[in-house]
């Protein structure tokens, strides 16, 4: 039987996430990472998103962008080893797109990994461990 | 929680010291004040907003806001934690809560109304003695912020890019929305004392321990931390863009004037975003009662054109461009 989560953010079926708060969506070679709900609603109003431009490396856990809201800077941590195809332009044009669209529009970057995604949690494991943040 | 009375060093330095502590991967409260005077603009902010004839020094932080005219009258304030030993925090305004409370707590102890206001403001009679910036760095967060004790409003317009009447519509709303230890007691402040009291304050929230600043230890980290601030690729950054020239002024209040290739680009409009009220127009061919509410602009202003831009630096565009 599932259990209810107790948190209030919407956690999306079928991605993968890290404890950073970034999902992480395979399509073939490609893997799409993007911020959760749980990112968006506590950051509160994004006004601008710093990303990688094509071809940078990115080396798992370390920064890979910053997203700035309410003269807060946040990080974007590199989910994998790997090197980032492109960059969601429109995320760069509306930054406000990640409030309104974590899931859909508002993703981050494409990129090809070179590590494996084994260690992600799935969506009801991110969930679960979202309630145990929610209530420390 | 380790505490370090720094006090006055080189204007990198007080840069560095709160970039250089997450790379070491230490706690620590840093209170200090620049020996010279030098410019701070923020993480994501376009470098073509800082005026650099000028002659001042520039560095880039790593922590969000706009650009601040930094001198040896403000007193620094530096946190740096472990987001890990702080896990219920969640979100930036809990996060600047938490680290402002002892600011505001010691400027009630000296007998000002002092409040705090979100997301990052710390204000007297609703006006600003203390702006904050934050963010994450390596795996802490820090938040960095200042107590206005002298202020000179000149240097700040003069450090920021912008036409002349904007740089004069900055200078009045400045000496309107900020003050100073000095102007609300009358008297002179010395840093040295104003860390001390500060020192104690955060002792009583947060149970410090007073350090003697491991200079030996953090020196070559605070030196190389300190050139990577002003690496040329990162420092002469592109960043935000606002559709408008835009300059907070404080929490809620905005001083913006339209692009150049806009309808009526020389109208500048002080704006509250909250009480969404138009505080200020400056270069109007027309009078208009003021503070005038968003909801009146169209019962002063019959010209289609110069409703939309003033509509638009209120952001409540009815399309999608100022450009004629």
């Amino acid at each position: 039987m599932a259990i209810e989560p107790i948190h209030r953010w919407k956690v999306v079926p079928g991605r993968l996430y890290d404890r950073h708060h970034q999902w992480v969506l395979q399509e073939d070679v490609l893997i799409t990472v993007g911020v959760t709900d749980y990112t968006q609603d506590t950051a509160g109003d994004i006004l601008y998103a710093a990303l990688p431009e094509p071809g940078t490396v990115l080396v798992e856990g370390m920064p890979f962008g910053s997203i700035e809201s309410g003269k807060w800077v946040g990080q974007l941590y590199a989910p994998f080893d790997g090197v980032v195809i492109v960059a969601n332009a429109l995320v760069q044009d509306d930054p406000q797109i990640l409030n309104r669209d974590p899931y859909g529009q508002g993703w981050l970057i494409k990129a090809r990994a070179t590590t494996s995604l084994e260690n992600f949690l799935s969506a009801d494991a991110y969930s679960a461990w979202l309630s145990q943040q929610d209530v420390l | 929680m380790p505490l370090y009375m720094v006090g006055e060093v080189d204007w990198l330095t007080t840069q560095a010291l709160y970039h250089a502590l997450p790379t070491m991967h230490e706690e620590g409260i840093v209170l200090c004040w620049p020996r010279d005077p030098y410019v701070s603009i923020g993480c994501h902010q376009d470098w073509q907003e800082f005026d650099a004839r000028a002659g001042l020094p520039v560095v880039r932080r790593h922590v969000g806001g706009t650009l601040v005219y930094l001198d040896q009258h403000q007193i620094f304030f530096q946190v740096i934690v472990n987001a890990s030993h702080h896990v219920a925090k969640k979100s930036p305004q809990q996060w600047y809560q938490y680290a402002l409370a002892p600011v505001v707590s010691y400027l009630q102890t000296m007998g000002f109304a002092a409040m705090f206001k979100s997301p990052a403001d710390i204000l007297i009679n609703n006006r600003k003695i203390s702006g904050n910036a934050g963010g994450q760095i390596e795996d802490s967060v820090v938040i960095v912020g200042n107590i206005l004790l002298r202020f000179d409003p000149e240097m700040m317009v003069k450090v920021r890019a912008g036409s002349s009447i904007f740089k004069h519509s900055f200078a009045d709303a400045l000496a309107r929305h900020l003050t100073t230890l000095e102007e609300l007691s009358g008297r002179e402040w010395q840093p040295e004392t104003v860390m001390r009291d500060l020192a104690t304050s955060f002792h009583r929230h947060w149970d410090t321990v007073l350090r003697e600043v491991p200079w030996d230890r953090w020196n070559p980290v605070v030196e190389q931390v300190g050139r990577s601030l002003l690496q040329p690729r990162w420092l002469y950054a592109p960043g935000m863009r606002p559709r408008y020239h835009q300059i907070k002024v404080r929490e809620g209040v905005y001083l913006r004037q339209p692009r150049e290739d806009a309808w009526f680009p020389d109208i500048v409009a002080e704006v509250d975003t909250e009480r969404q009220l138009c505080l200020q127009i400056w270069n109007l061919p027309f009078e208009v009662p003021l503070p005038l509410p968003y909801a009146q602009i169209g019962d002063y202003i019959g010209d289609p054109h110069l409703q939309e831009v003033l509509l638009s630096l209120m952001d409540r565009s009815t399309s999608s461009s100022l450009l004629p």
